[in-house]
């Protein structure tokens, strides 16, 4: 896909015109430094029907792609990278729900969802888990009257405020195989027994917040089982091939918000008798970032539109993933070094898209796991050699 | 073998620092980050300990120590998770000046009390418009009988708050060739018309009390003159050898504790597989060329500190050791950041402080730019 239709390229408009009415430089600023959580941008973003437009019409969606969804990231971080992470992330995990969940469930929650009347948290990792979700120690099991939750969850994003956690769990039932026993449930934030840590400081993405969670016999309805995860996780990857999606394509707006901000400086300032933007080298730093930035949105693009067309690519998603952070890290690290001193302070805002550009290629699977993934697929099985 | 011939007496003075920063700096450092201050009292208790000003000479109330204790000091402040006790700025930055161009007078008067810690000082160049091209400045200073009178603002002044003498760059309005016109005067605090402005609001350094300073026909005596009238751009010019090799050698320091704590971390820490983090080969490769990157720098740099210390030229050198060590430590908490994986995110791992703090090395003392368009002019290109 090298060109936008009409309808992405309105929308990519419409969210552009939107954050700037709506995202107030200073507001953000401060939000950002008390750790606030962006509500009412929020309820505005989803009013207009921002939230959700993956999610079918009949749930209050827009009926549309992951290639909308991504468009609609990317616009919006553009504006205000914190913002615009905060306002994507606060259904996070509802995907499960989306592609495996019942129908009941599906209508009680997601037009609530894409609607921001509430919040929802995914809750996989663990202390001792990694990237694959090995070594989940959370534990559902089945009673008569529903299902019991016991285990405890890190760094749980919105973990504070979510009304609903989309959780990981080992089945009690089937525990003989270490992988093969998973299942995810949706569990409402105002069940008995869950108990929510202090919030960590962070070094970006401050509005949202990240904590642990102790499930202490948390009993939930046997509906909310969602989906039990088979041997080869498909299910797992398949969301978390939309969450990298998710990823690269907020990290593709902040590289372009922290671009857009630094062709206007240094057209402005001046040293030497110069504006900064005449001197050779500055004008190689934009072609850089200019370069890196349309890489990082091509390959988001096309691995949104994998997961569109019915045929999701893991590894093209992890790629685009790697690809767009990286990018988005050095494009903002260079915005900064173009600001010079300014750029180190809030005020220039940069440093802030730093900031949040290094915590999105931290989050979700690593990097190192990542490229294991992608050289599984690349590679394949080898034979091993005979002694 | 090593490049640099630590005494006795060093190592002496390495390992009584060493337990003073446990003691006195590193329990306070969080404390300091929040308020976004560095108590006054820290100062003196440095000061009292013997860690300020090592090198000034005994007569004004220094401990005439070799550079190689200020080394010392830079490596082991960089050892403490904050940046805000910028104890070098002080002791091998600004001080010099009044060592090397103050008159008698003006050293009895202020040095001893930058050696007990006292007085905390800054040096103040940069303007709102005027950051790499320094000689550009618009700050004036004219000369009026017996006194000097000072206006205009400067920005971006580290111990900008604590501050209770400054070094102050300004031009003289009359002089037409730039180079010729700065001079350097000192500044005490609560001069009528010196105005404190506000603490800059940073991404990192938030210990450090960077800000604005006003100068709003700010009388000083005509003594406060450093050196000769219109000689500032050259003393600034033969101090900033020594300032950017402070910044090269805090940058390798700062790395290779960034670095150790990240192995530390990495060797302890179970993997979802079960086996320590560090098992992962491409975990380890990393460490070993982040390691190798440390070691390259701190060889270069150790180089570097025997020849400023044996008097030797070495501007291109220094300059480039500014450049290549401050993006070296930038790559080196970046890359760390990548193997803590997610607790990275949260500031509780100090690696998030610490990619806080360092993203300004490339830029303050001269960016990164000007470093290499100093070098290519001394290459003659
Ligand atoms: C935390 C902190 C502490 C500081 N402490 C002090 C202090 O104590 N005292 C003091 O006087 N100053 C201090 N500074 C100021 C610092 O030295 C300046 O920020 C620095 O010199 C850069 O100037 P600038 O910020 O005006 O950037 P600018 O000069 O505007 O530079 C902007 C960008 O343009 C680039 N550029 C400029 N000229 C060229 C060129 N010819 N070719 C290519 N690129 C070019 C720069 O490299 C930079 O990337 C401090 C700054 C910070 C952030």
């Amino acid at each position: 896909m090298f060109e936008l239709n009409k309808m992405q390229k309105e929308i990519r408009k419409s969210v552009r015109a939107f954050a700037k009415g709506e995202f107030e430089k200073e507001q953000c600023m401060e939000m950002d430094k008390s750790c606030k959580f962006p509500e009412s941008q929020k309820n505005k973003a989803a009013d207009t029907g921002y939230l959700g437009v993956h999610f079918p019409e009949e749930f209050n969606g827009g009926s549309l792609g992951v290639v909308e969804n991504a468009l609609i990231a990317e616009e919006l971080c553009i504006k205000d990278s914190t913002t615009g992470c905060a306002i994507m992330l606060s259904i996070m995990g509802s995907e499960f729900l989306l592609r495996y969940g019942s129908d009941s469930l599906k209508k009680r929650y997601l037009p609530e969802l894409s609607g921001g009347k509430i919040i929802s948290s995914e809750a996989f990792s663990e202390q001792t888990s990694d990237s694959e979700f090995l070594n989940i120690n959370t534990v559902a099991e089945k009673t008569d009257s529903g299902w019991v939750l016991n285990g405890k969850k890190a760094n749980v994003i919105n973990g504070d405020s979510s009304d609903i956690f989309f959780i990981l769990c080992k089945i009690e039932e089937n525990q003989d195989g270490r992988d093969n026993s998973l299942a995810v449930f949706l569990v409402d934030s105002s069940r008995s027994g869950i108990i929510v840590d202090e919030k960590k400081d962070s070094l970006g993405l401050r509005m949202l917040n990240w904590v642990d969670i102790t499930f202490n016999n948390v009993t939930i309805p046997l509906e909310n089982h969602i989906v039990s995860i088979g041997n080869d996780k498909k299910e797992l990857y398949l969301y978390r091939s939309e969450i990298l999606v998710q990823i690269a394509a907020m990290a593709t707006g902040i590289a372009k918000g922290a671009y857009e901000r630094s062709l206007s400086y240094i057209k402005l300032r001046e040293q030497f008798g110069k504006k900064i933007g005449e001197f050779q080298i500055t004008r190689h730093k934009i072609a850089e970032m200019a370069t890196q930035i349309e890489l990082a949105s091509l390959i988001t693009h096309k691995a949104a539109q994998t997961i569109d067309s019915g045929k999701p690519d893991y590894a093209i998603c992890a790629m685009a993933k790697n690809s767009a952070t990286r990018s988005a890290v050095k494009v903002t690290d260079e915005a900064i070094q173009l600001f010079g001193g300014y750029g180190f302070t809030s005020e220039y805002e940069v440093e802030r898209y730093y900031r949040d550009a290094k915590v999105l290629e931290l989050l979700g699977s690593s990097k190192s796991f990542l490229k294991d993934k992608i050289a599984d697929k690349e590679i394949g099985r080898i034979k091993k050699s005979k002694k | 073998m090593e490049i640099l011939e630590y005494t006795d007496e060093h190592k002496e003075f390495r390992n009584r620092l060493r337990e003073f920063a446990i003691k006195e700096i590193i329990p306070l450092a969080d404390e300091w980050e929040e308020n976004h201050l560095i108590p006054k009292e820290i100062w003196q208790k440095m000061g009292k300990a013997g860690f300020l000003c090592t090198n000034v000479p005994s007569e004004y109330g220094g401990h005439g120590l070799d550079f190689l204790y200020s080394v010392i000091i830079i490596e082991e402040l960089s050892r403490t998770n904050q940046s805000g006790l910028v104890v070098s700025l002080h002791s091998d930055i600004v001080v010099p000046y009044i060592t090397s161009y103050g008159s008698e007078e003006i050293k009895k008067k202020y040095i001893p009390g930058t050696v007990t810690g006292d007085t905390i000082t800054a040096v103040a160049m940069t303007e709102p418009d005027a950051g790499s091209d320094l000689v550009s400045m618009k700050t004036t200073a004219i000369h009026d009988g017996d006194s000097v009178v000072i206006n205009g603002s400067k920005t971006f002044i580290s111990n900008g708050i604590n501050c209770g003498l400054v070094v102050v760059a300004a031009c003289d309005p009359e002089e037409p060739d730039p180079y010729r016109s700065i001079s350097l005067y000192i500044v005490e605090e609560g001069t009528p018309g010196f105005e404190k402005g506000k603490k800059l609001d940073k991404m990192g350094m938030h210990s450090q009390d960077t800000s604005e300073l006003f100068f709003n026909n700010c009388k000083i005596p005509k003594e406060n003159l450093l050196g000769d009238k219109g000689g500032g751009f050259i003393m600034l010019m033969e101090k900033l050898q020594q300032e950017r090799l402070v910044c090269a050698i805090g940058a390798v320091a700062g790395a290779q504790y960034i670095l150790e704590n990240t192995i530390d971390y990495c060797k302890n820490t179970l993997s979802g597989s079960g086996k320590p983090l560090s098992k992962s080969q491409a975990t380890r490769f990393a460490i070993v060329e982040m390691s190798t990157e440390v070691k390259l720098g701190k060889t270069f740099v150790d180089k570097l500190i025997a020849e400023h210390m044996n008097g030797e030229n070495v501007v291109i050198e220094t300059s480039m050791s500014k450049y290549w060590t401050t993006e070296m430590i930038k790559r080196t908490v970046d890359r760390c950041l990548d193997l803590t994986e997610d607790y990275g995110i949260s500031e509780e791992c100090l690696l998030g402080r610490a990619m806080r703090d360092v993203r300004v090395h490339s830029i303050f003392a001269g960016t990164n730019e000007i470093m290499k368009e100093i070098c290519s002019k001394f290459m003659g290109l």
